[in-house]
């Protein structure tokens, strides 16, 4: 029998057909989500690092060593120390492959961004179908026996189930539709990790297997460690699980010692250049920033997230509102409902976990303990670490929909059914037969109700997340389109300060003055050349100055003043800003 | 490695195991019970729920609701802007982003939205500082506004009919970034 015509292939690739049929239903009504970019919810922070990547793709990301300057380049911001704070809470890895697709296309990285958001939710949500394929299939395997049709269906649901899920539930649908952030950046390659953990574990006698498998593994720890913080909380877990499963399971094709090393070799040379990278920026602009005046600042920056410091401090009560409403909004649950379904469901996994090593069943179970451990505990730990980061993020409670749709969804069901099916043929004496119906019954009728409970979760973007049409960015780009870099921009009526939504397409602040005469020095301290000045507005307040302007252009109800050849009245170039 | 062949486990374990396994997976079920029951119930919460519902939107090819389409427009060029927006909408938000562009305080936003509903029409501005805000809430207290109520959030304790009072501008020192105005359909503004 070939590969493709055997059972399980059929299994896995008829229900896969259905997620990416409902997958790519959902796409029509998705339309309106995908709108455009706007400037609510956490949709700003998308504008922030789309202000970034135009930084990279106009000055190129190596002559600004992969930093992330607030300021765009300007003739008054003429260098990185000129640039305000270079942002470093995170390292850069979020803005690389955006940066790579738009350069390999020669599109603007804002068409890029809505494509990438898509193909993201798609490898997310195929590596979390495969991933609970894999292991429901393993479990299945120990309790239906062989030639029972029932060993393929419930995998084959349950990872149905936990596809829609991921699919149309309101979170992971709005923000890979609207939001490009670290986290939503980070989630797909935690969903690879899962399904490369799948495979580690399903397939443990393989030394090939375990070999590519691994090598695989510290490839993605390495992205996800440059994109996000949650890697860090995942490796440790990660290699918490390695030695737990030698300790309970025994050796495998590769040792347990020897992946462990490996992980922390990758962590560590990871980290140490991450910081190298942290470092670097902080002497950019500063010039004096010692590894010591860095570990304090990311001390610092982690104290700060925590909610311990008293900037921008929370109350337990806010933090816990907060949840709530990003729970409601995002996965229509509860704060306490959502709270009790993954209590109960880790219960379930932890009693089957235990009462599966008397059965000797624990090599079969394994794979879904280390599953169901690695996908609950990194987002778990991470919330409770940086509360203060949730709290102002909406974004980073997309991490709680892999739990919702592996230990909730389709674990815990697949451990009860494993556990009833053994009870049923110890206690009650069933045949191998009778006990994997029992088995398969009880995982089936738990994935139905998965699926009811998916599908029904579709309304909630809709409702959340009205259709907006017309983005950001119209106003940025008449300026941009209207300036060049010897220019400062002023205007009586409106600004773009650093970092705000249309900054990124403008690629030039325009400071918001009455009284341009007066603000002018102010902006231009640094300003060693000659440069031009120009005045912007709606054509209602002409602009004051003696001189008249070198010219006047008009361009969709802007009036532009530029007043050529402006000599610096006084030249700080040279005194770097600390 | 430990072996774990189906069907080895039975007569391994025998009745020592029994009773545990027995407890556990009773425990194990009504956990299992409980979390479908919420499953169910909750989902019964959702406005739209349903399978049969929802499938049936999926063959129609349709979101559950015609959502209302929201329209948002750069705040300092709203006025020019007015030419991208559908014919209905652009008529009966002209004369309101008018008056807003006379009071010299939506140039002071960054971005404005605005949603047509059976011709009430309801603008948002967002980013929009304090100086922005005091223009439009001492223009909103002038006679003859064309909107009805303002206020500083969407909440509805914020929202003050039109024509203001000047203690009105007093919300404006809440620094929401943030202002909504509604324009009711009635027959006098019908006629114009």
């Amino acid at each position: 029998m070939s590969k493709l015509s055997n059972p399980r292939t059929i299994a896995f690739l008829s229900a896969f057909a259905v997620v990416a049929l409902i997958f790519s239903i959902t796409l029509v009504w998705r339309l309106n989500l995908a709108s455009e970019i706007t400037t609510s919810r956490a949709e700003i922070v998308t504008a922030q690092l789309y202000a970034w990547l135009q930084n990279w793709i106009h000055e190129g990301p190596f002559s600004i060593h992969f930093m992330m300057p607030y300021l765009p380049l300007s003739i008054e911001n003429p260098g990185l120390q000129f640039r305000d704070e270079l942002y470093r809470s995170y390292p850069p890895g979020a803005l690389v492959p955006v940066y790579l697709l738009s350069e390999l296309h020669g599109a603007s990285p804002i068409t890029v961004l809505t494509g990438y958001g898509l193909a993201s939710h798609a490898v997310l949500v195929a590596a979390i179908f495969s991933a609970v394929f894999m292991v429901t299939e393993r479990i299945a395997r120990a309790a239906v026996p062989s030639g029972d049709s029932g060993a393929l269906w419930s995998p084959a649901l349950l990872a149905t189930s936990a596809g829609i899920f991921m699919t149309v539930a309101s979170g992971p649908a709005y923000f890979f539709a609207r939001v490009y952030v670290w986290d939503t950046a980070v989630v797909p390659w935690f969903g690879l990790a899962l399904l490369l953990e799948a495979v580690h574990t399903t397939q443990p006698d393989s030394p090939r297997t375990a070999s590519i498998v691994l090598g695989l593994l510290m490839l993605v720890f390495t992205i996800g460690l440059w994109i996000d913080w949650l890697f860090v909380v995942i490796i440790f877990v990660w290699i918490a699980l390695r030695i737990a499963g030698h300790l309970l399971v025994g050796r495998g094709a590769i040792s347990a010692w020897q992946a462990v090393g490996i992980a922390t070799a990758t962590f560590v040379t990871n980290i140490a250049l991450i910081f190298a990278w942290r470092i670097m920026a902080g002497l950019e602009q500063a010039g004096d920033l010692t590894v010591w005046d860095e570990l304090k600042r990311t001390a610092y920056k982690l104290v700060y997230r925590a909610g311990l410091t008293s900037e921008d401090a929370i109350t337990v009560q806010w933090f816990f509102d907060q949840l709530r409403s990003n729970l409601t909004n995002y996965f229509s649950v509860g704060v306490w409902q959502f709270t009790l379904l993954l209590v109960a469901s880790s219960l379930c996994i932890a009693v089957a976990f235990s009462l599966t090593r008397r059965l000797r069943l624990i090599g079969s179970f394994w794979p879904l303990a280390s599953l169901a451990l690695l996908s609950t505990a990194p987002p778990l730990v991470y919330l409770g670490l940086l509360p203060q980061h949730a709290y102002f993020h909406d974004f980073s409670i997309l991490k709680f929909a892999i739990p919702m749709a592996l230990t909730i969804l389709t674990l815990a069901p697949a451990s009860v059914a494993l556990l009833l099916g053994k009870t049923s043929a110890l206690h009650y004496r069933l045949s191998p037969r009778a006990a994997g119906t029992v088995f398969s019954t009880v995982a089936c009728l738990a994935a139905i109700s998965g699926i009811y409970f998916s599908m029904t979760r579709y309304a909630a973007p809709q409702q959340h997340f009205p259709p907006i049409r017309g983005g950001i960015g119209v106003l940025g780009t008449i300026i941009e389109r209207n300036v060049e870099y010897a220019d400062v921009v002023f205007s009586p009526q409106f600004e773009i300060a650093h970092m705000t939504a249309e900054a990124g397409f403008s690629r030039k602040l325009v400071y918001r003055s009455s009284d341009v005469d007066k603000d002018l020095p102010a902006v231009t301290r640094y300003v060693c050349t000659p440069f031009n000045l120009v005045v912007v507005s709606d054509g209602i307040d002409e602009p004051k100055r003696a001189d008249p302007p070198s010219e006047i252009r008009r361009d969709s109800g802007l009036v532009f003043y530029r007043w050529r050849n402006l000599q610096p009245k006084q030249c700080a170039g040279d005194n770097v800003p600390k | 490695m430990i072996s774990d062949e189906p069907g080895a486990d039975s007569k391994s374990s025998g009745g020592l195991a029994s009773k545990p396994l027995v407890t556990g997976a009773t425990f194990c079920l009504i956990l299992l019970l409980l979390v479908q029951a919420d499953l169910l119930i909750g989902t019964r919460r959702v406005g739209d729920g349903g399978i049969g519902r929802a499938l049936w939107h999926w063959v129609l090819r349709r979101p559950p609701s015609e959502p209302d389409v929201w329209h948002q427009v750069s705040a300092p060029i709203a006025k020019t802007m007015l030419a991208t927006l559908p014919a209905n909408v652009r008529q009966r938000a002209a004369p309101v982003i008018d008056w807003l562009t006379r009071s010299d305080g939506i140039q002071r936003g960054e971005i404005a939205r605005i949603l047509l509903v059976q011709d009430d029409l309801t603008v948002d501005i967002y980013g929009i500082d304090e100086t922005g805000c005091r223009r439009i809430l001492a223009a909103a207290s002038m006679p003859g506004p064309p909107i009805d109520v303002i206020g500083v959030s969407a909440a509805d304790p914020d929202m003050r009919p039109a024509p203001t009072s000047n203690s009105d501008e007093t919300q404006c020192g809440r620094k929401t970034g943030y202002l909504r105005m509604i324009s009711r359909s009635h027959p006098s503004r019908e006629r114009q």
